[in-house]
């Protein structure tokens, strides 16, 4: 490309970041002009080796973040083995062939850059923010690694990284208040041989079972190029950017083609009742799951909707009633969890000191009753819609979220900008679909669970009917296999 | 937009073809991985230039112009924190703010969600992040919240009941019963630093009190602002005028006489048993110097080769080494000049490791104390990371917004980012071990341990320390 047609190019990027408005975002309130939402720049392509790229110049800050998502997950874990996509997550920051054990962060770190990385149900990813004349060493760290992981991994870094994993297992869940309310919600929303019933931080002993074999059988089946996309954005050249994963990235042999799990959406035949006791809680809390659906239903919008319609703000149906009306509850927060293949919507409770589960539980049935019986508003469905567009705006400012934002959309929608379309339609959920979603999702079959300070069973709502009591038996010990967070 | 796209994809498939050739090229010979990139030096970076202005009653008014989106973001920093309030009014302060939401003179809280709601932003008394086209309809609602609070009795009534149960929740998490008493034996249960709302405190605040402390401190005096983002300054100025331009003179300047701190005592564990926990809540940190201290810049940099950082020796000792934790860090917690500072650490352990992570911490202090010198990567990795990662804490309108907002709440003057890289690049390594010598000592630190004493205690006991057994405020505690 000459000089003249890059900075030409350039312009027309700035000019489309700033200005084009493709996804307008209808008024939630009563009388805002529609909303203009950036579309970002992007150069899209595949390597030969199968790996996708996503290209997004954007000159206005110089800082370029760099993200790589393996299509890979806890969902990929084969039984006795949960925990291991995260726990695979950890070896990938001990260094590979050009990269000493423990270089990896003082690299990133000494260039004035940040890093991390994630897992979930449904992928991997690998991220580094470093000041834009930086970028090439990101790109091949991230290569080296995908090239020769299994250059450098050994049994003593593996029963280090166990250690680590188990200790960020006991903070985030064991040592919490009631931590593993969602591992326990999770086991009882999905049949036990579903991948989305267990914790992706994975259980201690299937954590402990973890072996050498099992981290190179894992890293040849699935950190392959063709399983990989790597988004870059920023003050980057898209033809020096294009050389450099060339360079780096092409020479690596594809791997082979990825078979992937059949995992479903789930529907439960009937309510489950569960109790979980902790002897470091000082209050009761309750929250009540129904299966849903996933990222592939259209769906999930109304379902996204329907929780705004309930716990949005003050004015929203749940809200007002069990905080500001009966004054039942400190806090309630309704939300629709979407994963790749499946999904749960969740009420979460934390009441008031003395006030009943029981009651709440009642008024929680009675508002959904009413959702679904009654009409709804075009105003309380609306609402929430302006939030979506000044935030889809404003949550565009980093680097790294463009970059995410456009790998995320590739992985699961095939479509890097499918955060505007999927704007759109969440725009154009309607009361009726709200109100639809409500009676075909929020049935009888469900999880309800109710979480007392130990020996307060007289706390758990309609202590009468049966119930199962899944307080872990050691404090350290989970009970049963379910899902966390990396 | 068609035309645009069309011009784009053509670009695109062009620089495709273009690319394609050194691509060949590099297939020629195997490529050698260890041949890495060699990192440029830091390019130059133009810091944000911030704009001071004042408005006619006397706010100042920091801008700073950034138009990389349509984006806004606004900050307002109140000098009515909880060191103004009296003891036994505890909680007032936090009280006050979360009533100001509560309605307007002219507004209910439902009509400010809808007002709300209309934007597509929420606005705080704090501040808001939002597009370009709503700031001044946001910067009214806040004004609104700030000036004109309505302090309802039914609202004041629901949010003592839930700030008690809110209290309830906070004493089961380790990590705020970790820093309360940490506050509490090294400052003194009854010092200001230490003073946390309690359900006496707060079942006794009233309607009065709050309207008492709002006439008091939100005055004009008290308050400045920070705009950042898609605007000009004098746009900037405009729209602020009109909104805070009319806040009422009166009231006190607020002045913080806050008692010194003991000093320094014989290092001392404190342990609060958290039965059932299976892991141990540990800081170790003592007091620092004010903000405005000569020391600023090696003591940070100091602090990112011991505890700043992931890559920086404590997190490489408790969790590289030794995987006695997901993570450990220390840090310098700034107050606003002239007050001290603290200088600590934090770290959640396997319980069965709580005494060897203390032990081997201890180590760590006296290693960077001297017994380990900085060494020169050391000095450089901490000073590059400072210095070359400027850009990245500019990167965002929130950020710039967020760190000028930092230094005004700090009383530090809004050029400190200019001459920061000179700053940090003239250090030495001999100054690091200095300020380290000067200020961490592990003879003279707390270490709060809050864990399952029937786990940790005896290896506690083993350390030749001693161990002081309290409870949640730092009283001992018998046996």
């Amino acid at each position: 490309m000459t000089r003249t047609a890059r900075l030409a190019h350039r312009a027309l990027l700035a000019a489309s970041l700033l200005y084009a408005g493709a996804a307008q975002a209808q008024p939630g309130g009563r009388s805002s002009p529609a909303i203009d939402v950036p579309t970002l720049p992007l150069v899209r392509y595949t390597l030969p080796n199968g790996m996708t790229a996503l290209l997004s110049e954007d000159h206005s800050a110089p800082v370029a973040a760099v993200t790589v998502w393996y299509h890979v997950g806890s969902k990929n874990e084969k039984p006795g083995r949960t925990g291991f996509a995260h726990l695979f997550e950890h070896m990938m920051f001990e260094g590979s062939q050009n990269v000493q054990t423990g270089e990896h962060r003082r690299l990133i770190q000494s260039l004035g850059g940040t890093f991390n990385g994630s897992t979930n149900e449904d992928r991997t990813n690998y991220y580094e923010t470093v000041p834009s004349n930086q970028l090439e060493t990101a790109i091949w760290m991230e290569a080296d690694r995908m090239a020769t992981l299994l250059t450098r991994v050994n049994q003593e870094r593996l029963d280090a990284e166990r250690e680590i994993v188990k200790n960020e297992r006991r903070l985030r869940v064991d040592n919490q208040p009631f931590g593993v309310a969602d591992e326990a919600t999770s086991a009882a929303l999905f049949p036990s041989t579903h991948p989305y019933s267990w914790p992706v931080i994975g259980s201690m002993a299937d954590l402990s079972a973890a072996s050498l074999d099992d981290v190179k059988d894992f890293f040849r089946t699935y950190y392959s190029p063709n399983n990989a996309t790597i988004s870059i954005s920023g003050d980057i050249d898209i033809d020096r950017t294009k050389a450099m994963l060339d360079r780096w990235f092409g020479p690596i042999p594809r791997g082979p083609a990825i078979e992937r799990p059949r995992v479903p959406a789930t529907t439960l035949a009937a309510e489950k009742r569960l109790v979980l006791e902790d002897s470091r809680a000082r209050l009761p809390q309750i929250q009540i799951s129904w299966p849903t659906v996933g990222n592939d239903s259209p769906d999930r919008f109304a379902l996204d909707a329907l929780s705004s319609v309930l716990t949005l703000d003050r004015t929203s149906r749940l809200r007002k009633v069990l905080v500001y009306d009966r004054q039942l509850a400190t806090n309630v927060f309704a939300f629709n969890n979407t994963s790749e293949n499946a999904g749960y919507f969740q009420v979460f409770v934390a009441p008031r000191p003395n006030a009943s589960l029981t009651e709440i539980e009642n008024v929680i049935d009675s508002v959904l009753a009413a959702v679904k019986t009654e009409p709804l508003s075009q105003a309380e469905v609306q609402r929430v819609k302006n939030y979506a567009a000044v935030s889809t705006v404003t949550g565009l400012q980093s680097r790294i979220a463009r970059a995410e934002q456009l790998a995320s959309g590739m992985v699961f929608d095939g479509d890097p900008l499918s955060y505007r379309s999927d704007l759109q339609r969440a725009q154009g959920v309607t009361p009726a679909d709200v109100q639809r979603v409500a009676r075909r999702y929020l049935g009888a079959g469900r999880v309800v669970l109710s979480m007392v300070p130990a020996g307060k069973l007289d706390q758990v709502s309609k202590p009468t009917l049966p119930f199962t009591n899944v307080t872990p038996a050691a404090p350290a010990a989970p009970a049963t296999p379910a899902r966390g967070t990396n | 937009m068609s035309t645009l796209t069309r011009a784009r994809r053509t670009l695109a498939a062009a620089a495709l073809l273009a690319a394609a050739l050194p691509a060949v090229d590099a297939h020629a010979q195997p490529l050698d991985r260890s041949r890495r990139p060699t990192p440029p030096p830091a390019a130059p970076f133009r810091l944000p230039a911030v704009e001071m202005r004042r408005l006619s009653n006397g706010i100042p008014v920091a801008v700073i112009q950034n138009h990389q989106l349509p984006v806004v973001s606004v900050r307002a920093v109140i000098d009515a924190g909880p060191l103004l309030e009296p003891a036994e009014k505890a909680g007032l302060a936090q009280l006050v703010n979360t009533m100001l939401s509560e309605g307007t003179t002219t507004r209910s809280a439902d009509q400010l969600a809808e007002a709300f709601a209309d934007l597509g932003n929420q606005v705080t008394p704090q501040g808001f992040t939002t597009i370009t086209r709503n700031l001044d309809r946001s910067l009214e609602l806040m004004g609104d919240l700030l000036m004109h609070p309505a302090f309802p009795e039914a609202a004041l009534t629901r949010t003592k009941a839930n700030t008690v149960a809110q209290l309830r929740r906070l004493r089961e998490q380790p990590s705020f019963l970790a820093d309360h008493l940490f506050n509490s034996v090294l400052f003194g249960a009854a010092h200001p630093y230490a003073r946390v709302a309690s359900e006496q405190t707060v079942g006794g605040i009233t309607r009065g009190d709050l309207v008492a402390y709002h006439s008091d401190w939100f005055r004009p005096q008290n308050v400045k602002l920070v705009v950042v983002g898609d605007v000009t300054p004098d746009a900037a100025v405009r729209s602020v005028e009109r909104v805070f331009g009319a806040w009422a003179a009166g009231g006190k300047t607020a002045r913080y006489d806050v008692p010194a701190p003991r000093p320094a005592a014989a290092t001392t564990i404190y342990l609060l048993d958290r039965p059932n926990s299976p892991q141990s809540t540990v800081l170790v940190g003592q007091a620092g110097p004010s903000r405005d201290t000569p020391d600023y810049y090696a003591l940070e940099t100091m602090n990112t080769v011991f505890g700043g950082l992931s890559g920086s020796r404590l997190n490489g000792n408790l969790r590289e080494k030794h995987a006695f934790t997901y993570g450990a860090f220390a840090g310098l917690q700034w107050r606003r000049v002239p007050q001290v500072s603290t200088i600590r650490g934090q770290s959640d352990v396997v319980a069965a490791k709580t005494d060897s992570a203390i032990a081997e911490w201890i180590g760590e202090l006296r290693g960077i104390r001297g017994e380990q010198p900085v060494t020169p990567a050391e000095l450089d990795f901490a000073k590059t990371n400072r210095t070359a990662g400027l850009p990245l804490r500019f990167e965002t309108v929130t950020q710039v917004a967020q760190e000028v907002a930092n230094l005004l709440a700090s009383a530090v003057p809004v050029d400190f980012w200019n001459g920061y890289a000179q700053n940090i690049g003239r250090l030495t390594g001999p100054e690091l071990s200095a300020v380290a010598t000067k200020y961490l000592d592990p003879q003279q630190s707390v270490i709060v341990v809050v864990g399952d004493r029937r786990v940790i205690e005896p290896g506690l006991r083993a350390l030749n320390l001693p161990v002081q057994v309290v409870d949640e405020n730092g009283s001992p505690v018998a046996g």
